[in-house]
């Protein structure tokens, strides 16, 4: 059969079968007549436009056995052939797309001809680009299973060009066995080995929780788990001690023989119930003042608990820490001082806890030793030991009985709620408290979900040999557990930080967890599955979400600032109205809420978190949605679930329900699919979106918006342990992700802060930035101040794709590397950027620099040296000329920063020191003299 | 294991050694005296004993952008002496840190400037006057690759 040729650029070519392709176009729903000639062809809600393909024929001659190709008409006859019989907008869009992605692959690959080496290369490609009027764009994420299968793929090109004997241009050879295992693999590639070909296929998402949205949560559940802690170890150690309770009560009962009404009695007082609030059925064996009495024990119990527990707290209290400095002759101790005090006390207390297992007193002991051994000459460890241990006692002794109690109110405050009689209200408390702990530990250490089924007595203290951090952390905690994903059973070592090992200890405490149990999560099914950790994770991390929205109190008080927004602009306020203003507006002023209100990151993710919310919660809640698309179908629904099917739900998906026969029917893959389109575009916490927010946190640690919480945490983390992250090659994929995140974050940040004056008018973008990158951002949106927020974020993915190469974190700011001019760099070398020698002297006066306030104390850190260096007339010259310009190049970043006004002070007293030696050292060039040699 | 199975560490000396060749290709010592260099005080040597093309005003025949020049003085000997001594106090720091700053600029930069100075290529004089120097100010020289070595995270 004759190929048809395609290079007429006018006519529709005469081989083709016109009236055909005619047909089809005008069977396409469209607002004009369009004809096959037009460049542009209109529909009722699209327009496709085939001059983007036109543009190509400029930069490169499509070609068969020499034969020039009209790559238009290609396009248009390949478009019309997928396009026979289909009708709708997405569609049209669709399959366009995917054309015009093709011919800019090739042309992007000098080829004419996709071959099956090619195939991969063209799939990931096609996923990570799409199309708009100048041609095809770079996508951070890529596009869904949907969307690719319904263009154009290589099986369909191949099987168009066959039937039409088109020119071999594109997909000439049969793919259809390998097209699914290459396509699989570059999903498989794309999501580091996260996400499978199954999931995605399900609609499963490379859309994750990014750290701008998820620190709120993981600040959230640390704050609640923080807070409530004790309190909760307190409560679950008196409903285990039920039996001793009713024994001090005067019932004679045995270890084995709790009569079943006891338990349920003591997390009735526990709730902040009263006993005249006991169902009937308990006074028939007992008399109310049984019931007090065993109350009143109940109580007793619980504040003895609450105040052993509440020591450790009260001696790492300044006064206590204070007092053990000045036994140790420090009259004022530093940051790192106080650190090593808190950690004897907080392993002194551990130790003096009857509760504790033997492998975390095991464990203290061997703090302890780390601290005597690493900062012994500094610190007597057995003389302030021997304090803490008489002030524990004393503590003890002092321990009374009108402490906190639990009340209703309590837990209302808290947020907790009772869902009827199998999940009371203590329950409920507890087990928010072990979700939030649990997530806060993820979180410090970013691991798979399958990893946490660690004991205490895999945990191992070592004294840190490393001088470098020695002095500062004389401990390290490491965990020495499997990693099924990529070794199989072998357990490895990884160190963790010490707030993560402080949160592993109370929640081991907590659920009572024997040396060998998992020390994070309470586990009630088979003891031989206790270890495997997956679902018990998944299910935690995501479970405080419904109780963040609600409860998170930046939030609730931006819903309180809508309110007070509301009732200003209410034309016609009465009495009610106009106190609850005044109170608002008090509040409004007493808390700071401008400054909450100014906060876009915090705004974004308060809209975003409530505009989900239903749907998050609705996906959260598996034992909620059972049945649920059976129940749609009967009209049986609950009303806020039919509303989220209703809304959420397209056609075509609704119309699949409705054509349901039989309950049977409903196969899980069916109830995937649908539940997968309402929650499309949501985003929740999953440990794989915590596992990306860890190395995000990484990098971000010196950034100020990533919130007190990760700052903290991150900003010591050890080199060691990141290097012994970035080495494994599994986590190098991810880490790629993960730094184009980074980058995208931080430029987005940066178009949100902007100047403010006293009157409130908005100047330049990056406040709070400084360095050559923020002048060179800030110039680059000077003209674009009338875009909308949406429309610059997609300018900055834009420009974070296309322009940035690379990122580096360090204390004195970020290396945001340039794709172009690289050899600018002042680190380069013949060209080519050295970012393993960034240190302030090379990056602070680099155009590649980007510092922010939370830079402040590392650019001072990183100076610190040089000051001293200018200070000494001793040193030679040209060690001095060097710190002179490191210093001056710094104080200008501190001035823009708006450092303290001390801090400023003193590095100009010390350049002006400096320029003072410098006029006497004239002398001391003679060393220097090249003449003399 | 999984250290070994994922990075295989070993100071990488060929790389290192190549680097340092390179460098001692592009190298050129000049004596201020013979080469004809009149203004002393328009030569910056900079904290690795290397003229700073950038911030010297020098006018010298025939120089290409990517020379490395060097001039044969004091100065530039207690430079050398001083950082091959700091790398040797801090390499074990080094290599737990900050191995990439080590491989690619700390261990090329020691084995050019053992080169300078043992071989001949900074002469003899000088290069026993800088020592005495150096001995004499050691202890005011500063500490160096404190920042290198808190650098931060990038790959």
């Amino acid at each position: 059969m004759k190929v048809i040729q395609l290079n007429n650029d006018k006519a529709f070519p005469q081989q083709i079968d016109h009236d055909h392709f005619q047909g089809i176009l005008t069977s396409i729903n469209s607002s004009k007549s369009n004809a096959l000639e037009d460049i542009e062809w209109e529909f009722v809600n699209v327009k496709v436009n085939f001059s983007v393909v036109e543009s190509l024929k400029a930069s490169y001659p499509f070609l068969d056995k020499d034969e020039n190709v009209n790559p238009v008409w290609l396009a248009k006859v390949l478009f019309l052939s997928a396009m026979e019989g289909l009708n709708a907008d997405r569609s049209i869009r669709i399959i366009f797309d995917s054309i015009v992605k093709t011919f800019f692959f090739m042309v992007d690959n000098n080829i004419h001809i996709i071959d099956k080496s090619r195939l991969q290369e063209y799939i990931i490609y096609g996923l990570m680009h799409g199309v708009d009027n100048n041609g095809v764009y770079a996508r951070l994420e890529p596009i869904s299973y949907q969307l690719f299968m319904r263009g154009i793929t290589p099986i369909k090109w191949h099987f168009f060009i066959k039937e039409h004997s088109l020119p071999q241009v594109g997909f000439v050879g049969n793919f259809a066995n390998v097209f699914i295992k290459e396509l699989k693999s570059a999903i498989e590639s794309l999501s580091a080995g996260d996400l499978t070909y199954r999931d995605w296929k399900e609609g499963g998402s490379f859309n994750y929780l990014t750290l701008d949205y998820g620190k709120y949560y993981v600040e959230h559940c640390d704050d609640f788990f923080q807070k409530n802690i004790n309190i909760a170890i307190a409560l679950q150690y008196t409903i285990n001690n039920a039996v001793s309770i009713a024994r001090q009560a005067g019932y004679k009962v045995s270890e084995r023989d709790v009569p079943r009404d006891i338990t349920p009695c003591i997390n009735h007082f526990l709730s902040g119930k009263q006993v005249c609030d006991l169902k009937e059925v308990y006074f028939s064996h007992r008399n109310q003042s049984w019931w007090h009495e065993l109350k009143k024990c109940t109580f007793e119990f619980f504040q003895i608990m609450l105040g052993i527990l509440s020591i450790v707290e009260k001696l790492t209290a300044e006064d206590f820490i204070n007092e053990l400095s000045s036994l140790n002759g420090i009259e004022t101790p530093n940051d790192f001082q106080k650190q090593w005090l808190e950690v004897l006390v907080e392993a002194e207390c551990d130790i003096r806890f009857d509760a504790s297992p033997t492998q975390l007193i095991k464990l203290s002991k061997k703090e302890i030793e780390c601290i005597k051994e690493v900062v012994g000459s500094e610190i007597d460890v057995d003389k302030t030991r021997l304090l803490i241990q008489q002030e524990i006692d004393n503590c003890k002794a002092r321990i009374c009985n009108d402490t906190f109690l639990p009340t209703l109110d309590f837990y209302k405050e808290n947020g907790i709620e009772e869902k009827g009689v199998t999940s009371t209200i203590v329950y409920n408390f507890l087990k928010s408290v072990e979700n939030s702990g649990i997530t806060s530990f993820v979180s410090l250490v970013g691991w798979r979900e399958s990893e946490y089924g660690f004991s205490l007595n895999n945990i191992s203290i070592n004294i840190n040999r490393d001088l470098l951090d020695q002095y500062l952390y004389p401990t390290r905690y490491i965990v020495k557990w499997v990693v099924p994903k990529t070794n199989g059973k072998t357990e490895l070592e990884r160190e963790i930080l010490r707030s993560a090992y402080r949160r592993a200890v109370k929640l081991s405490i907590f659920i009572g967890a024997a040396n060998d149990d998992p020390c994070l999560y309470s586990f009630h099914g088979n003891k031989k599955d206790r270890t495997k950790s997956n679902n018990i994770i998944k299910s935690s991390i995501g479970s405080m979400w419904p109780h963040f929205v609600k409860n998170y109190i930046p939030f609730k008080q931006l819903a309180l600032i809508e309110e007070r927004e509301c009732l200003i602009n209410k034309e016609h306020r009465n009495c009610f109205d106009n106190d609850k203003l005044a109170e608002l507006s008090t509040r409004y002023l007493n808390e700071g809420w401008e400054i909450l209100e100014k906060n876009r990151l915090l705004t974004e993710a308060y809209q975003k978190a409530i505009t989900e919310f239903e749907r998050v919660k609705f996906f959260l809640n598996t034992d909620d949605r059972r049945g649920v698309v059976w129940d749609y179908k009967q009209g049986t629904i609950k009303p806020e679930h039919k509303i989220l099917f209703d809304t959420y739900l397209s056609d075509e998906k609704k119309q699949a329900i409705s054509d349901l026969q039989s309950k049977d029917q409903v196969n899980s893959e069916f109830t995937r699919i649908i539940i997968s389109e309402i929650i499309a575009d949501c985003l929740y916490p999953t440990p794989h979106a915590i596992r990306h927010m860890w190395a995000e946190s990484v990098y971000r640690r010196f950034d100020g918006d990533v919130g007190w919480m990760i700052r903290s945490n991150f900003k010591h983390i050890s080199q060691y342990m990141w290097l012994a992250y970035i080495r494994n090659k599994e986590n190098s994929k991810l880490n790629q992700r993960v730094k184009k995140k980074v980058i995208s974050s931080l430029l987005k940040n940066y178009i949100r802060k902007r100047e403010r004056d006293n009157q409130g008018n908005v100047g330049e973008f990056g406040d709070d930035y400084a360095g050559a990158m923020s002048k060179m951002l800030s110039r680059l949106l000077r003209n674009t101040k009338t875009w909308s927020i949406d429309k610059l974020d997609e300018a900055i993915d834009h420009f974070a794709l296309t322009e940035i190469e690379d990122i580096k974190s360090n204390p004195w700011g970020f290396c945001i590397l340039k794709k172009r001019h690289q050899d600018k760099a002042n680190c380069a070398e013949l060209g080519i950027p050295q970012r393993q020698n960034a240190s302030p002297a090379f990056c602070l006066s680099c155009q590649n620099n980007l510092t922010q306030s939370g830079n402040v104390d590392g650019i001072l850190l990183g100076i610190a040296n040089d000051i001293k260096v200018i200070g000494n007339p001793r040193v030679p010259d040209n060690f001095r000329r060097a710190s002179y310009a490191t210093v001056k190049n710094a104080l200008i970043h501190l001035k823009k920063l708006k450092a303290d006004n001390g801090i400023i002070s003193t590095v100009q007293a010390a350049l002006a020191k400096a320029n003072g030696i410098q006029l006497t050292m004239q002398n001391c060039e003679d060393k220097v003299d090249p003449l003399k040699g | 294991m999984n250290d070994i199975g994922t990075y295989v560490y070993k100071p990488n000396l060929d790389a290192a050694n190549e680097i340092a060749y390179e460098a001692k290709l592009r190298t050129r010592v000049i004596n201020a005296l013979s080469d004809g260099i009149s203004d002393q005080n328009a030569l910056v040597i900079n904290t690795i004993g290397r003229i700073d093309m950038k911030k010297s005003v020098i006018e010298f025949p025939i120089i290409d952008y990517t020379d490395i020049l060097v001039l044969d003085s004091i100065e530039t000997v207690v430079t050398m002496l001083h950082y091959i001594n700091e790398a040797d106090r801090q390499c074990s720091q080094l290599i737990n840190n900050a191995i990439d700053f080590f491989e690619n600029t700390v261990l090329p930069n020691v084995e050019w400037m053992e080169h300078l100075l043992r071989n001949g290529k900074l002469s003899p004089q000088v290069v026993k006057d800088g020592k005495n120097e150096y001995e004499e100010i050691k202890e005011h020289l500063p500490k160096l690759f404190y920042n290198e070595l808190h650098a931060g995270v990038g790959i």
